[in-house]
Order: structure tokens, then C-alpha cells, then sequence
């Protein structure tokens, strides 16, 4: 089955990404398909570059970016949701004249138009969080 | 996007408790957008979302209440309450800014099993 998640927790504040990230690995390694990873609310944390946990503790949003890139999936990040929140990537962060971005490889940003798209195109649209 | 689905939008959360007001609206009006067939359903603390008289200025948040109406604007007619939740905060109709159809548990039950989508705020 085709099937699309909508992440709304952050990582280390929500178990929601890790429920996420192993249910997403197993779909993927029983044969289903993903149409999109979707995250929304503080579920965009998952796409930062820069986080650091210490090295005895899972690194969520570097496995994020691994499985993205494993399974080429298509990861998308609210933009609003994001931005508001310090999630930015370097066309936004020029756009905005802000000194820095963030945003982690393989995920991409734009509205909330992709989720309600992923509900419409996918057989199970499951959510995790808030 | 050819097909239609039935896509519910249940707000759960009072408004002003991070943006759960507000980002379910736009989830709600972006599937009104997409040409699906879109209910909204507001229980527990969402009740609260409904209230007229809002005036959050003073704790620096718009007032999310007064994009309700958009609702009506976007064709969206299918708005529930759920019946207990109301009660259980002694509010009744009369308190709410928007029309809406006031169900009790059995039906919203009903309602949640009968959608292709349903997002939660």
C-alpha cells in the first residue's frame, strides 16, 4: 500500500518522530511505499541540520535524512510551520536576510497544500503526534 | 487531483494553546481548495475555539475566531460539536460565533468512522 506520515512531534520532546522513523523503515522493508513524509507543527524540528545529541543517544533528524536518502523518499516541511519556528533553509534565509540556515538534506519546504495532496494520493495517510 | 475525499478536521485543543486554532483552519480550507469533501469537528477544549467575545490582543495572539466564518465562505456546511464537550464546559449554542450541528458521542463516533482523511489539531 501506498502510504503517507504526518509527523507533528519534535524529537526529544515527543516520542512521535521515533514511533515515525521505525514504523516508516518497516513499511519500507515489508514492501509498501511511502508518497510522503510530511512534517507539520513541531514535527518541522525533525529537518534541522544542527542538532547535536550526545553520541549514546539516537540522532532522529540524521536518521530522518538517511532513510530520505536511502529510499529517495520525498520528505516535505510545512514552510509556514518552519520558518516561524528557526527552520530555514539558505534560499529562505537569503530571502529573509536572517545570518544563518538550517535546514537538513533531502527534506524540502513548501505548504500545506502537500499533505492535504498526500491524503488524496495515498491509501493510509497516518499521523504521529502531537 | 481527479478523485474526491470525505476529509475531517477534528480541533481538540482550546485556541491560544499553540497554533492548533489556526493551522487546522488552514488545513481545513486548503481541502475545501484541493475540491474534497470537507467536515470539521470540534470536541473536548476545541469547543472553546468557538466562543464569541474572544480578546486575545492582550496576550499578543490574533483572535482566531473571527476567520470562522471562512468556513461558510469556502462551502465547508458540515461543522459539529460534540454535545458532552459543550456541556461539560457549561457552555451551549447560544455561547458559539458560527452556526454548527451539536452531536452526542454515538454520532461522532459515527462521523470519524465514515472519513478517507481525518487530520488532528
Amino acid at each position: 500500500m501506498k502510504y503517507t506520515l504526518a509527523i507533528y512531534g519534535a524529537p526529544y520532546s515527543s516520542q512521535a518522530p521515533q514511533t515515525a522513523l521505525s514504523f516508516a523503515k518497516s513499511l519500507l522493508e515489508s514492501g509498501h511505499s511511502i508518497y510522503r513524509l510530511f512534517f507539520y507543527m513541531d514535527g518541522v524540528h525533525n529537518a534541522s541540520a544542527i542538532a547535536v545529541p550526545p553520541q549514546d543517544e539516537v540522532n532522529i533528524p540524521a536518521e530522518w535524512s538517511a532513510l530520505i536518502r536511502k529510499y529517495d523518499l520525498d520528505a516535505v516541511v510545512c514552510i509556514a510551520a518552519a520558518l516561524r519556528r528557526g527552520i530555514i533553509d539558505k534560499t529562505e534565509a537569503e530571502r529573509y536576510e536572517v545570518s544563518a540556515h538550517n535546514f537538513a538534506e533531502g527534506f524540502t519546504l513548501s505548504g500545506l497544500g502537500q499533505l492535504v495532496d498526500a491524503g488524496i494520493a495515498s491509501d493510509r495517510l497516518i499521523t504521529f503526534g502531537p | 487531483m481527479s478523485n474526491t475525499k470525505s476529509l475531517l478536521i477534528v480541533n481538540r485543543h482550546a485556541p491560544y494553546d499553540g497554533m492548533y486554532a489556526k493551522e487546522a483552519m488552514d488545513a481545513a480550507l486548503i481541502g475545501a481548495a484541493f475540491n474534497q469533501k470537507v467536515s470539521v469537528m470540534f470536541m473536548d477544549d476545541g469547543v472553546y475555539q468557538l466562543l464569541r467575545e474572544q480578546a486575545p490582543a492582550d496576550i499578543r495572539q490574533k483572535n482566531t475566531s473571527l476567520t470562522l466564518p471562512m468556513l461558510d465562505m469556502y462551502d465547508i456546511n458540515n461543522v459539529y460539536v460534540e454535545r458532552a464537550s459543550l456541556q461539560a464546559r457549561n457552555l451551549t449554542e447560544e455561547n458559539l460565533l458560527i452556526p454548527v450541528q451539536v452531536i452526542d458521542s454515538v454520532q461522532a463516533s459515527e462521523l470519524l468512522g465514515q472519513q478517507d482523511i481525518i487530520l488532528n489539531f
